[in-house]
């Protein structure tokens, strides 16, 4: 049988301060408008763009992730204890964390300086 | 009387990656084995200067593709069509460059949307491909991005949905996983870790996180062979710390170290192969969520439509889009140590040639592990599945090892 060696990827292909893709941000924004109950959805307002970097981007899918498993675990409480429920009232608003620390951009070597994107903001929003 | 290995199957894996088309990852290998529908060495694509830009065996793992190459609608439309918008319009594959030229408008750099790997770059991939089934003909489901193809591996269906867009699925066909839920099975989703998450099934693990785990939680499953009916494996979305520290990602999205996706498809083949009972039992298939604006040289093919719509105010293109074509081909491939050696599974226009498309993973996962069932997209109902690819009579035992520096 073939025994195939799979080498360990360079250390410096690791950027933590690469910019988020879309598919990234989109994520993000998938994952706030989770955890808002409908009342509180106003995606203008979603901080997910101003996440700057992939770090950052992975800090806050942690910190909307926790918080939808941490939702859950709560209404399930609530529904295996129906009286306590009606006795707490309603659940109140949800209030989104501030955004993690963002991380400094890593230096770019000479080669990846003279590349120059030109496509709008705008547009970088809308891939993913 | 079912072969053995289909008897024995009580386990199907799937692992989707990001963003790579079939051509780019696979297409070196028709010069081993003609019978693999990749490249000759002679297709090319017009540059924005009119001069051909042809197909290289020059991919890197790493700084080629950034900016990320357009994959949303109108950026697939154009890389099919080549801007042609007639109503008896024809799909030519050649409209890539030019939609990567539209990135940076740098024509040397949008000639690189043409590269492909040399086989031994991708000793992963290109191995499993050799070693077990390769599909030909498997192409993502919608001429679109990410969320809309991977809502067909969930649920047969992205509901009406080109784009990237929130959206929650209409309750008449419900997830695979609620599916094999409601027949008394059991399904996974396992994303890498909390800081990648899920990356389309938001929805889901809002109200049913019981449908997921971790990968950790994956191979400790494996392990102990209390893998579900049915599980999906996504893979880590980004550079981040870990507890055990630098944790790169293994998506292979654009413009992501190639390399480390490879070490976790293989880590997944390897976690299933490490049980024996497991191995014998699991059908493992291993796709990509879409093309992500890459050259491929096989035209998407014609599909039964879903009675869906997407209005041009969806699309971009200015005209509206039936759900009655796919989007362009990935990679696809089932490893099973039931599958003989170097399967190839023919595509479009080849004799006896099969397509597939995300939506045969639900089709597949439901035909075996809960039979007839009808409450699903047409679109699933008319897809290809996958098992009959487990003929052999007795298990091989020469199957590939991979060990990870």
């Amino acid at each position: 049988m073939a025994k195939v060696r799979v080498p360990r990827t360079p250390r410096k292909a690791f950027d933590r301060s690469r910019r988020p893709s879309s598919l990234l941000l989109g994520q993000i924004e998938h994952l706030e408008w989770a955890v808002l109950p409908a009342s509180q959805r106003k995606p203008d307002q979603l901080p997910a763009r101003k996440v700057t970097s992939e770090a950052q981007a992975a800090e806050r899918v942690a910190q909307l992730t926790k918080m939808l498993h941490e939702s859950h675990a709560a209404e399930a409480a609530r529904a295996a204890a129906p009286g306590t429920a009606r006795a707490a009232g309603p659940p109140g608003p949800v209030i989104l964390p501030p955004l993690p620390k963002a991380v400094a951009r890593r230096k770019r070597r000479p080669a990846e300086r003279t590349r120059k994107s030109t496509r709008s903001a705008r547009s970088r929003r809308s891939r993913r | 009387m079912p072969p053995p290995g289909l008897d024995k199957l009580a386990h199907i894996v799937v692992l989707m990656m990001e963003n790579r088309s079939f051509d780019h990852m696979l297409g070196g290998l028709k010069a081993q084995d003609p019978r693999i529908d990749g490249l000759t060495g002679n297709e090319s694509n017009p540059d924005t200067t009119g001069s051909a830009a042809p197909v290289k065996a020059q991919a890197a793992y790493q700084g080629q593709l950034d900016p990320d190459p357009g994959h949303q609608f109108p950026d697939v439309d154009l890389q099919i069509f080549d801007g042609n918008m007639a109503p008896d319009r024809v799909a030519t594959m050649q409209g890539f460059v030019r939609s990567y030229f539209g990135e940076r408008h740098d024509v040397k750099h949008s000639r690189q949307i043409m590269y492909y790997y040399k086989p031994e770059k991708l000793p992963v991939l290109t191995t499993l491909a050799r070693e077990f089934a390769l599909f030909n003909g498997w192409f993502s489901s919608i001429p679109g991005p990410t969320l809309c193809n991977r809502a067909f591996a969930h649920y047969g269906s992205s509901f009406g949905h080109v784009g990237m867009d929130i959206f929650y699925p209409s309750p008449q066909f419900r997830s695979i996983y609620h599916r094999l839920e409601a027949a008394g099975r059991t399904a996974k989703i396992y994303y890498f870790d909390t800081k990648s998450s899920t990356m389309e099934v938001v929805n889901l693990l809002q109200h049913q996180p019981q449908f997921f785990g971790d990968y950790a939680q994956f191979v400790a499953d494996c392990v102990a062979g209390t893998l579900p009916d049915y599980s999906f494996v996504e893979p880590n979305y980004s550079d981040h710390d870990g507890d055990a520290g630098a944790l790169l990602a293994s998506d292979q999205h654009p413009d992501h170290d190639v390399r480390e996706g490879e070490r976790f498809i293989a880590s997944v083949y390897n976690a299933i192969k490490g049980n024996a009972a497991l191995w014998e039992s699991t059908a493992l298939l291993i796709t990509y969520d879409e093309h992500g604006g890459i050259y491929d040289h096989v035209p998407p093919p014609a599909c039964t439509p879903d009675g869906f719509v997407a209005q041009p105010s969806a699309t971009k293109t200015g005209k509206p889009f039936f759900f009655d074509r796919l989007g362009v081909r990935v990679p696809a491939i089932l490893v099973s140590p039931w599958i003989p050696k170097a399967t190839v599974v023919p595509g479009v226009g080849a004799a006896g040639g099969r397509v597939f498309e995300h939506a045969s993973i639900p089709a597949t996962a439901t035909k075996l592990f809960i039979g007839a069932y009808d409450e699903r997209s047409v679109r699933e109902k008319q897809a290809e599945t996958f098992l009959d690819l487990l003929t052999l009579n007795q298990m091989r035992t020469d199957t590939p090892d991979f060990i990870l520096d």
